[in-house]
Formats: structure tokens, C-alpha cells, sequence
């Protein structure tokens, strides 16, 4: 099988369809588990999109999804719908690796919390992910599992941390996947590998036990072919039972949006990515939505304050594997987690108090939108082995260019979701970028399905 | 250690068993001249504790009314 042929199978209907062929008996579990079980088989040795493959469970567990249906009796939104999950979350059974030689045998023996509310909903975690080294870095090229391949671009970046499962969910080889996000490890596979990637609020989503990159800034989050899909993953997902895939807190569900764009941040962007971005917006305005402008507070310092906080969490955490397993981790994390461990505790938390002024700063300027919109990125999504991509400032190295608009919804914690649209940037994928200015995922959801029907379809 | 007092001290270096190379060591750099600056002015009690680990959604309210609210954060 060619890995073009591998992207963004039409046979994979979405979550809502699934289950609906589930209970009339048009599509059962197990069936469709064997199918992707046969197709990873196939293709993962390209693709390097599985660390772990849960074989016998999946099965199990698809075959009494199965009876469940035939029984009217399904456990919830997620029954029989075949996941995929990045490799920092621990599972009682089969390793869970990070990604990283150090933990490449380390088997938890355990659920993560998220894990336990999947299997409660009846999902079937197909495997375990593969993605960048401990979730440091936007590439997926992976020391010890190989380099994820994207299946819809080859020749493209499929971007990171969460590599693996973009590749994964892209491919058909999975329905939909959930990884991690503390500069935009969700957003950026999702934009590469034109999925959608959501970073739900912080906290929304219990995070615990997960292998953490700064725990301040880690989000847990689907990535998925569809807002739908994303919005009945995150109604397990999050920490509330009282949400549904239905409920919504809109109250402006049919009014024009209200969107604030940041013209300081189009000047950060290519021309390429200028004028794609430049045509999203006049068709938001061709139907009806108001575009306001606005400037976020210093940029560079708020840039400063996550990449101070990121850099010192991630130290602490790895303090040990610092001074005893160096040689171990990957020679392009390494400088990252040596910085850390030389900035001041005092430093760290001046970064926490200027992330909390940033943040009231921020909310000040944009609680009259409904949304902020952004590009994904300033740049083309990259070509594998690139090291420098044009943005607005010229050549930027890739890890930067990709971050760019990424990492204040980590400061913030505000949610943040990327759509991919039917442009094209130097013939590669090109997304956009909707924020909520507060805390709202839900509304979030409303207003990405929204334009996602109504205005990106149109550019086609 | 405050902010108008040029950035932060210097932190003493963890002993490792590995020696970086150039493209590391350069990175490393870049790193530390970009982390170290100093942020901007704060009022003395305006910036409060950090928020670390406090989420920013209102679970009690929502499982009290079974709505999704807004909040703010900051």
C-alpha cells in the first residue's frame, strides 16, 4: 500500500456514524477492529506511527463491544470506537515509553485516570503512540522508534509532540487519538497532517500520572478527523460528568462572531501564509462575521515566561535522568533540560507571576471576542530534514517557526483549536488557529464546527 | 534577584557525563541569553502566587448546575 493511499481513508466514517452502524447492526466492533489491526500490521513499519499495539486486547474488547450493541446495552458515546493514545500515558498492560530509551521498559501496570474514563465510555485503545523524545520537540523523529512518517505529505514534517497520533489518526489507523500539548503538541501534528487538533482548557482534562513535560503547561487532548469527533472525545475526556457531546452554552449560536486578529502577528507570518490567512478572513466577513483588531501585551516577554517555565518544570522533572542517564536522551532535548536546570527558582517564579499579569493583561484586550484566530503557524508546514523556514522575520529555525502562535494558549490556558482548511501553502496543508478568551471548550466546539461547515468549505 | 536589577544570578551547572558538541552547546546558549532576560516591571503585589496546578474550570459549579461557564483565569 503506497502511503498516499494511506491518508484520510474515506471508509472511515466518523464517531457519530460508527456508533449508529453499531446499533443497527450495518458495522460491528470487531469487524472494524481487524481491519485496523490488518492495516497497522501494514503500514506501521513505514509510518512508525505505534510504539504498542494491543492486539489481543483490542479484540477482546471488540467482540464485547459487539455484544453490547446486540444487546442494546452500549456503555456510552465511545463504545466499540477504536482509539488511538500517545505514549506518555501509563496502561496497565504493555510499556509506556515517552518515547525515550529511559523508559523504553518501564511498564506502569496501571491506567492513566483518562485511560480508565476511555475504557469506561467502551473505547478500545488500539496502541501506543510514538512521538517526539518525552514530548520535547515538533519533529517525531524519534532515536529509539524511528522517525513518524506523515501520511498525507510524506516529504512533510507531521509534526510534534504528537506525532504518532496524527500519523495514526490520518492514516485510518485509528479513528481518532489522544496526545499531549504544552507548546502545541496537539495543534501542530493536527495542522501538519490536516487533522484537528484540540487543547482544551487547563484542567479540563485530568493530566495525572501522565509522563509530564511542565506540568503547569501540559494539556491532555483529541486529535481528530472532525470538530464532531473532538467534541465527543472531550465530552469523556473532561473532568465533569455533567457535560454531553450535545450541550452547548452558546448563546449566540445563529449572530455573526465576533473575532479578534492580531495584525502584529501577521507581520510574523510568510507572504504565503499572509494571503492564505488574508482569504480566510474574506470569507469571514463575506458571511457576515465582525473582524476586530487587537494587540496581545509584550510578546516576547509572554514567549519568555513560557519558555522559563516550560524549561524549569521540565528540569525538575528530569533532574535525575540529568545527572545519571544523560547519554541516554536524545542529543536535541538535552540542551533544553541542561537549561533548565540553570534558571533560579526566583527566575521561575517571576515567570509565574508575569504569566499571571500577561494573562489579565491579555483577557483585558480580547473578553470582547468571541474568538481569537491565528494562523497555525507563520510558515509552510516544513519539509522533513529542514532546519530553517521562512517566516515574516525571514529564516527561523523549525522548532521556533512552529511554536510561534502555539504557546499562548499554554500560558494562558485558554482553549485552543486548529482546523485544517482546503488552502495550500507551498503546496503543503494549511490551518487555522481559534482560541477562546476564557475558559468556554464547549462554546469553542460551537464556533469551530461553525466555521469549519460554513466558511472553510467554501474555500474549496 | 528582581527584575530591574538586570535578570537573574547565575545557577551552578549540573555535572553530567556527557560533553555536548557545538550544535548543543550553541543551542544551550541560545537558551540561557534568551530564558535569563529579565520580564518586565511587576508591582510588588500585583502579580499574586502562582497559578500552578489550579485548574481553570469551575468543576463544582459545573456538576452543581450541569452548565459550562466561562471564567476567568486571571
Amino acid at each position: 500500500m503506497a502511503l498516499s493511499e494511506l491518508a484520510i481513508l474515506p471508509d472511515i466514517p466518523d464517531i457519530a456514524t460508527l456508533v449508529r452502524q453499531y446499533h443497527r447492526n450495518e458495522r460491528n466492533p470487531l469487524d472494524f477492529v481487524q481491519t485496523l489491526l490488518q492495516r497497522i500490521e501494514t503500514a506501521n513499519t513505514r509510518l512508525r506511527a505505534y510504539i504498542t499495539v494491543f492486539e489481543d486486547e483490542a479484540l477482546e474488547r471488540a467482540q464485547a463491544a459487539g455484544e453490547r450493541y446486540r444487546r442494546q446495552a452500549a456503555l456510552g458515546p465511545l463504545d466499540g470506537i477504536p482509539l488511538a493514545i500517545k505514549d506518555i500515558l501509563p496502561t496497565v498492560n504493555g510499556p509506556t515509553t515517552a518515547g525515550s530509551r529511559i523508559l523504553q521498559d518501564y511498564r506502569p501496570g496501571y491506567d492513566a485516570p483518562i485511560v480508565g474514563r476511555l475504557r469506561q465510555a467502551g473505547a478500545i485503545i488500539l496502541g501506543k503512540n510514538n512521538l517526539h523524545e518525552y514530548a520535547f520537540g515538533v519533529t517525531s523523529d524519534n532515536q529509539c522508534f524511528g522517525r513518524v512518517i506523515n501520511p498525507v505529505h510524506p516529504a512533510l514534517l507531521p509534526g510534534g509532540s504528537s506525532g504518532g497520533t496524527a500519523a495514526a489518526v490520518a492514516a485510518g489507523l485509528a479513528v481518532a487519538g489522544v496526545g499531549s500539548d504544552t507548546g502545541g503538541s496537539i495543534r501542530i501534528p493536527a495542522a501538519c497532517c490536516e487533522l484537528v487538533g484540540l487543547k482544551p482548557t487547563y484542567g479540563r482534562v485530568d493530566a495525572s500520572t501522565a509522563i509530564p513535560q511542565a506540568w503547569s503547561l501540559d494539556h491532555l487532548g483529541p486529535i481528530t478527523r472532525n470538530v464532531a469527533d473532538a467534541r465527543q472525545l472531550l465530552s469523556v475526556l473532561t473532568l465533569t460528568g455533567a457535560c454531553d457531546a450535545d450541550m452547548s452554552a452558546n448563546p449566540r449560536a445563529d449572530e455573526p462572531l465576533r473575532i479578534g486578529v492580531d495584525p502584529s502577528g501577521l507581520a510574523l507570518c510568510s507572504p504565503a501564509v499572509r494571503d492564505a490567512f488574508e482569504r480566510v478572513l474574506t470569507q469571514l466577513r463575506t458571511n457576515g462575521h465582525q473582524l476586530s483588531e487587537f494587540r496581545h501585551p509584550d510578546w516576547q516577554a509572554g514567549f519568555r515566561a513560557w519558555l522559563v517555565i516550560m524549561l524549569s518544570e521540565s528540569a525538575s522533572y528530569h533532574a535525575e535522568n540529568l545527572q545519571l542517564r544523560a547519554r541516554d536522551i536524545d542529543a536535541g532535548v538535552l540542551p533544553f533540560l541542561i537549561a533548565g536546570s540553570r534558571i533560579s527558582a526566583t527566575h521561575y517564579l517571576d515567570a509565574q507571576r508575569y504569566r499571571r499579569l500577561w494573562t489579565r493583561d491579555l483577557h483585558q484586550r480580547t473578553q470582547a471576542f468571541d474568538l481569537v484566530l491565528n494562523p497555525a503557524f507563520p510558515s509552510a508546514v516544513p519539509q522533513q530534514d529542514t532546519h530553517d523556514i521562512l517566516t515574516g522575520r525571514g529564516l527561523e529555525p523549525v522548532r521556533n517557526a512552529l511554536v510561534e502562535f502555539q504557546w499562548p494558549a499554554n500560558l494562558t490556558g485558554w482553549p485552543s483549536i486548529t482546523l485544517p482548511t482546503p488552502l495550500r501553502v507551498a503546496d503543503g496543508p494549511f490551518s487555522i488557529m481559534l482560541t477562546h478568551p476564557g475558559c468556554d471548550d464547549f462554546l469553542l466546539l460551537d464556533m469551530a464546527e461553525r466555521l469549519e461547515r460554513q466558511t472553510l468549505a467554501l474555500l474549496a | 534577584m528582581s527584575n530591574d536589577q538586570g535578570g537573574p544570578a547565575a545557577v551552578p551547572s549540573v555535572a553530567l557525563d556527557v560533553t555536548l558538541d557545538t550544535a548543543q552547546r550553541d543551542l544551550l546558549d541560545t537558551l540561557l541569553a534568551l530564558a535569563n532576560q529579565p520580564f518586565p516591571a511587576m508591582p510588588p503585589s500585583g502579580a499574586g502566587p502562582a497559578t500552578i496546578y489550579q485548574p481553570l474550570v469551575d468543576i463544582q459549579q459545573e456538576s452543581t448546575n450541569g452548565t459550562v461557564r466561562a471564567c476567568h483565569p486571571a
